[in-house]
């Protein structure tokens, strides 16, 4: 259509009917699928032909209107001129298009010449105003979405880029038109195989509709990056349309590899750290061997030869002089020696122990605690018995753990609760638990002598004994206890009131998962 | 032949341990032979009849009284070496060690020791095991080593 008064923007087009020689016009099925209204028209402006838009549009029934005139038809036609306007167009054939108001509907009409006849299509504005406003701001939103976006998104067209957003020059390095047009294959790295790779996204796109992936790039600057991509199919038939969303993950990937690194680095030391302690308290163990024994074996000297003292061959100013040395001197000495190595053969097996139970493989399963506690209980029936104390049990939730070291943390406490009950009050232990986010936390409640605020965290240490006089032990227990803790995840801690009593916490996981670095 | 022909083989590096065994065994009255090696290696030599040193007579009854930390060749590799041999594979070893790792023991174990002392720091339970292995010496029955092996 030549010479439109006013250009239309990406109208839809209708399917018009081909003009034919005799009648001037071939009345075939006059574009019923068109959303736009339209009528045909004879040279006198009577109406031949309107499809169903039109007599939706404009309220007509086609048994009244075939062949009256358009005035009479549409009244609206007289009134706003476009009659008119209509005969203008079939007296000089230049094509028109108006803006009308027809209501509360805001039409674009646009009236041309066919052959003889006249043309008329008439849109509603208002319906396409609507669409084409949420057109827009569906398009907005999805262009600040890609805007804001701070991964690099491609469209690829076949297997060249057609689209990208801005993000790409900050990833990729290079200006967006320098992108553009470039092939698939020149966001990876040489040495990849382009037909292998081709094969396995077209494969993985076939079958899922997406890939997921890593590849290393090279900026233009030089360096190289890691990036995380994705890409989905947006149309499967030729040409394929592939959208791509990529992100530089090179400091994540840095930052999970030191993290890496670190942990390694520490489940080294530690497991030299263990291997260090076992060596030397093993190593330490033999010479303790020979001050033992030989300690022994000149005690058993020293004391025939205090029986030697006593034979009559033996002068008294002899005796008298030996007496106190064989008789007192030396057998304190030795005393102490054995007493002393003895301490420091238990202070050894304290840190082997300890150092072995670092090494024990865990094997972590869920526990009924209930019945692990009445086992714990049970094991301490004389000491209660003797103590005269009360253990009470509630009713506790499970948790995970290795039963054998689990049992050991509870016996641990228990005993120490027993251990440290106050002697002027009838002792009063109550053990609870409660489960919560995954965690449940186990409390061992005493009415003994409590602890000191200062001591609240150096109870927890190795060999670490308050009052050695008072008690019995290595000072191992809570280390023992925390130790276990440590590798099951979990925690334990200790709040107290000197003088009145102490609790002790144990929290463990309701679930599988532990923080052994084995 | 009375169980007395036994000879006891003693490997154990550390010279004092050696003298308080051996000491002790007398007292236990124990009066077999006993030889002494200072590590794996001599222990090693003297079985197979290898290198220079003293060898073992074919068709002679030994025990091995043998400690696990030794330098240049460890216990454990000494007894790994006799077990895999056809003919030292009946030798009765007893492992003397300063180590109760339950790994430790059921490692010897699995390789076929026939018994495992931990050496006690304390004297008198030191006395006692050693006594008491000098009575399983007087009634065990310790078989011949037959058949020569190359030298």
């Amino acid at each position: 259509m030549a010479n439109k008064s006013e250009p239309l923007s990406n109208k839809p087009r209708l399917t018009y009917a081909k003009p034919s020689k005799d009648t001037g016009f071939e009345l075939g099925s006059p574009s019923d699928f068109s959303v736009d209204a339209f009528l045909l028209l004879d040279e006198k402006l009577n109406l031949l032909n309107i499809n169903n838009e039109g007599k939706k549009l404009f309220g007509v029934s086609e048994v009244d209107a075939f062949g009256k005139c358009i005035v009479d038809v549409i009244p609206e036609t007289k009134k706003s001129g476009i009659y008119k306007k209509c005969r203008n167009v079939l007296k000089t054939g230049e094509s028109l298009v108006i803006h009308q108001e027809l209501g509360d509907r805001s039409l674009v009409v646009e009236v041309f010449k066919l052959g003889n006849s006249l043309g008329i299509i008439a849109s509603n504005l208002t319906q396409r105003k609507l669409s084409e406003e949420a057109l827009q701001n569906s398009e907005e939103l999805c262009s600040a979405l890609v805007k804001n976006l701070t991964d690099a998104v491609f469209l690829f067209k076949g297997s060249v880029v057609t689209w990208c957003n801005d993000m790409v020059e900050r990833i990729y390095g290079y200006p967006k038109n320098e992108l553009l047009g470039k092939h698939a294959s020149f966001f990876y790295p040489n040495d990849i195989n382009p037909s292998k790779l081709a094969r396995t996204l077209s494969s993985a796109l076939k079958e899922q509709g997406l890939f997921n992936g890593t590849t290393k790039f090279q900026k233009k600057d030089g360096r190289v990056v890691d990036i995380e991509y994705s890409l989905s199919q947006i149309r499967g038939k030729a040409p394929i349309e592939i959208m791509a969303v990529a992100r530089d993950i090179t400091e994540r990937q840095r930052v999970d590899e030191e993290r890496e690194h670190l942990l390694n680095e520490l489940a080294e030391k530690t497991k030299e750290l263990e291997q260090m302690v076992y060596v030397t308290s093993h190593d330490l163990r033999s010479p303790l061997v020979n001050i033992q024994g030989f300690t022994r074996e000149l005690d058993e000297s020293f004391k025939q030869a205090h029986q030697i003292l006593d034979s009559r061959d033996v002068p008294s100013a002899m005796k008298k002089k030996l007496a106190p040395i064989l008789g007192e001197d030396i057998p304190h000495a030795i005393q102490y020696i054995l007493a002393n190595s003895s301490k420091m053969n238990s202070l050894l097996s304290g840190l082997l122990r300890l150092s072995r139970l670092g090494r024990a493989p865990l094997n972590i399963k869920r526990l009924d605690m209930n019945r692990l506690m009445a086992e714990v209980v049970a094991s301490f029936e004389f000491q209660v018995k003797e103590s005269g104390a009360r253990i009470m049990v509630e009713g506790l939730p499970l948790c995970h753990g290795d039963e054998t070291q689990v049992n050991q943390v509870f016996s641990n406490l228990v005993d120490n609760a027993l251990k440290f009950l106050d002697a002027d009050r009838p002792g009063m232990i109550r053990i609870s638990g409660k489960a919560e986010r995954g965690q449940v936390t186990y409390c061992i409640e005493d009415n003994g002598i409590g602890i000191a605020d200062k001591d609240r965290e150096r109870i927890f240490e190795i060999f670490c004994r308050l009052d050695p006089d008072a008690s019995a032990g290595e000072g191992l227990g809570l280390a023992i206890v925390r130790k276990i803790l440590d590798r099951h995840g979990g925690k334990v801690w200790a709040e107290s009131e000197p003088g009145k009593g102490s609790r002790f916490f144990v929290s463990l996981l309701t679930k599988e998962g532990t923080n052994d670095k084995k | 032949m009375t169980k007395n022909e036994v000879v006891l083989l003693i490997a154990e590096d550390d010279e004092g341990h050696a003298s308080l065994i051996m000491k002790n065994l007398r007292r236990a009255g124990i009066s077999n032979d006993m030889l002494l090696f200072k590590d794996g290696q001599e222990t090693l030599s003297f079985l197979f009849q290898k290198g220079k040193g003293p060898h073992r007579m074919s068709g002679a009854r030994y025990l091995l009284l043998l400690d696990i930390r030794m330098p240049r060749v460890d216990g454990v590799e000494v007894l790994r070496q006799i077990k895999q041999d056809p003919q030292l594979c009946r030798l009765p070893v007893i492992m003397i060690t300063t180590t109760d790792d339950p790994r430790e023991v059921e490692n010897c174990h699995s390789l076929g020791c026939s018994n495992y002392i931990t050496k006690p720091v304390d004297y008198d339970k030191f006395t006692r095991v050693i006594r008491q292995l000098g009575l399983f010496l007087l009634v065990v029955e310790v078989p011949r080593i037959n058949g020569d092996l190359e030298t």
